[in-house]
């Protein structure tokens, strides 16, 4: 006897080097084989008969095999891969040589600062090569609902148990690690991608449920607090939905379900604004302040406006090469002193805070511009890698991640020009644990590219419709309420 | 009578986008569909299929998705094929240089039927 269809069909996944590919292969030739051996079947072969005849007509294992073999392998992004692994690199060296010591005691920081940021570029490349690597994207699409409740259980765990205030972010013990519960925020992401990818045909209840999943994010964020951090969060979530909108993965139609999102998203902001005045009385007056603070920094120089004040005028005393200049007053009051002093004494807050700003006082704003587009280039590289990711899953995930550290860039730029009161994360060169987390999404969406001919995830829109019912034998039958009678 | 093997990968493409440029399929349907609308000249075998399919959905010229299988596949959901724009004018361009190519060989087939007629 020849092979039988399960030996034809070992013989062909033998082939493929690549064993994260054998599943979905696998899946959709064993599908061909048990359709073709039914149709054998119908057509009154014997089951031996059938079986031969199946494989037969499926050809040779060995080269059917070999070819697939050719199609499924991993797809290398060793460019924006190298890209990020250099801004991150280039971060530790940035603040390696800021950090030349002037005392004893500074050099005791300078040691303790440059250590923490190297730590931090190597282990952000450490995580970035490994979930490059390791992470199989279609883990997130199968275990959802685990990850999704265990990131809310942690969150929750994180708020209830424990956790300390630092200059009004929360920090948490989690597994005995302190932990800025911003940074957690950013995991919701890939999650949340994962969970509108299974909202994929299923209408109106899956752009609900899309749209409600990002709340327990939302709400994370809103209660660290960080508005930064939530308008971070909902707007990578708002780009998920939409690619899903483009892609008419909820079967409503392109447009009508983009307006719809965006329409929500519109409400749903005004609504939240209305609702946070309502309910916050002391709400109107903040943002009050904090428009006159962006409007005229100067006139409270001293008080609310202090930073806002100081990065424009370090802005306005930078060159395009070489120091600025440090004599440049802060204000009209003496009492403000220098631009100069300032940068002394906010030394750290800036290094840490304002890099570009930093980068630009100390070499020129030619300095900070090359940052500011080695950062940009990387991110539309990324965007680049994103947009040419197929799966489904994959291409979420890499939407979302890759918006999420746009967002993140935008904002460290808007803070840095004094146009913003909070501050922003700039992708890859902010050091410490925001980097790691921003290498490890960028992995992720480099791995999602990577594996995308390999894993097999579907592309489009899976309309879940209801499998055709059987019905029952005989000219007249009655099943699940429904009466049937056969004419013919 | 089926095709020589060296007669359809060339054409194989070609003709699956073909198939797919009218209507969303899984790949037993198209072998089906071929070899009935050829009457049985195209007889593709699964295991020249999937490569062909999965390559061109790897150079962006079709997608896939997934649907419920019904009975058939006993439940189990079904892989279909849909052709993208990307696809649309790889089909153009394959079948305007099949027309130039086939009226070339048909050009010379008669040329040289025309002599062995005036030969005879």
């Amino acid at each position: 006897m020849g092979q039988t269809r399960k030996e034809w069909l070992q013989t062909v996944t033998a082939q493929l080097r690549c064993r994260r590919a054998v599943p979905g292969v696998e899946r959709e030739l064993e599908n061909h084989l048990s359709e073709q051996y039914n149709a054998f079947v119908a057509q009154g072969c014997a089951p031996e008969e059938a079986e031969r005849r199946t494989v037969e007509s499926m050809g040779d294992p060995v080269l059917a095999g070999g070819a697939l073999d050719r199609v499924h392998r991993p797809r290398p992004a060793w460019g924006p891969f190298f890209m990020v692994a250099a801004l991150l690199l280039a971060g530790a060296l940035l603040r390696f040589f800021w950090s030349v010591p002037v005392s004893a005691q500074g050099a005791y920081l300078w040691r303790e600062g440059a250590y923490q940021s190297l730590a931090a570029a190597l282990g952000g490349t450490a995580v970035l090569a490994a979930v490059y690597f390791c992470m199989d994207v279609s883990l997130l699409a199968r275990w959802t609902k685990a990850l999704y409740i265990g990131l809310a259980a942690v969150s929750a765990y994180g708020f209830l148990a424990g956790y300390t205030l630092v200059n009004g972010r929360h920090i948490w013990a989690v597994f005995g690690m302190s932990y800025d519960a911003t940074h957690f925020s950013m995991l919701f992401i890939p999650v949340y991608a994962a969970v509108v990818y299974r909202q994929r045909g299923r209408g109106w209840a899956g752009l609900l449920a899309s749209g409600l999943a990002i709340v327990p994010g939302l709400g994370l964020c809103i209660m660290v607090p960080h508005l930064a951090a939530a308008c971070v969060l909902g707007l990578a979530g708002l780009a998920v939905c939409l690619v899903c909108c483009a892609g008419d993965w909820y079967g409503l139609g392109g447009k009508k379900s983009f307006a719809v999102v965006l329409g929500v998203t519109a409400g749903s902001l005004v609504v939240t604004s209305l609702l946070a005045l309502l309910l916050m009385p002391g709400l109107a007056g903040s943002l009050q302040r904090h428009l006159e603070v962006l409007l005229a920094p100067d006139a409270n120089a001293a008080g609310a406006g202090y930073w806002t004040n100081a990065l424009r005028r370090m802005w306005d005393g930078m060159r395009w090469l070489g120091p600025g200049d440090g004599n440049l007053p802060m204000g009209t009051g003496a009492a403000l002193g220098t631009v100069g002093e300032f940068v002394r004494k906010a030394a750290g807050e800036l290094r840490a805070d304002y890099l570009l700003v930093y980068a630009g006082w100390r070499y020129g704003i030619a300095c900070a511009a090359a940052l500011a587009a080695a950062v940009a280039g990387a991110l539309a590289w990324l965007w680049r890698t994103a947009m040419r990711t197929r799966s489904g899953i994959g291409r979420l995930c890499a939407v979302g991640c890759c918006a999420l550290l746009t967002v993140h860039g935008a904002l460290h730029l808007l803070s840095c020009l004094g146009w913003i009161t909070t501050k922003g994360m700039l992708p890859f060169l902010d050091g410490g644990w925001t980097s790691v987390m921003q290498a490890g999404l960028a992995g992720l969406l480099l791995s999602a590219f990577r594996l995308d001919d390999v894993l097999r995830e579907p592309q489009g829109m899976c309309a879940l419709e209801a499998p055709a019912r059987l019905v029952p034998a005989g000219r007249f039958a009655y099943s699940d309420g429904t009466l049937h009678i056969r004419l013919r | 009578m089926a095709a020589g093997k060296n007669l359809v990968p060339g054409s194989a493409q070609m003709l699956l986008l073909r198939l797919l440029a009218e209507r969303d399929m899984y790949g037993y349907q198209m072998i089906e569909e071929l070899a009935q609308r050829s009457n049985d000249t195209f007889a593709l075998k699964a295991g020249t299929l999937y490569p062909i399919l999965h390559a061109l959905e790897a150079d962006g010229s079709i997608e896939s998705y997934e649907q419920p299988g019904g009975a058939a596949t006993a439940g189990k959901p079904r892989r279909y094929y849909r052709i993208t724009r990307a696809g649309r004018g790889a089909l153009e361009a394959q079948q305007t240089e099949w027309r130039r190519v086939s009226r070339a060989i048909n050009a010379v087939l008669e040329t040289m039927d025309a002599r062995a007629g005036e030969v005879l």
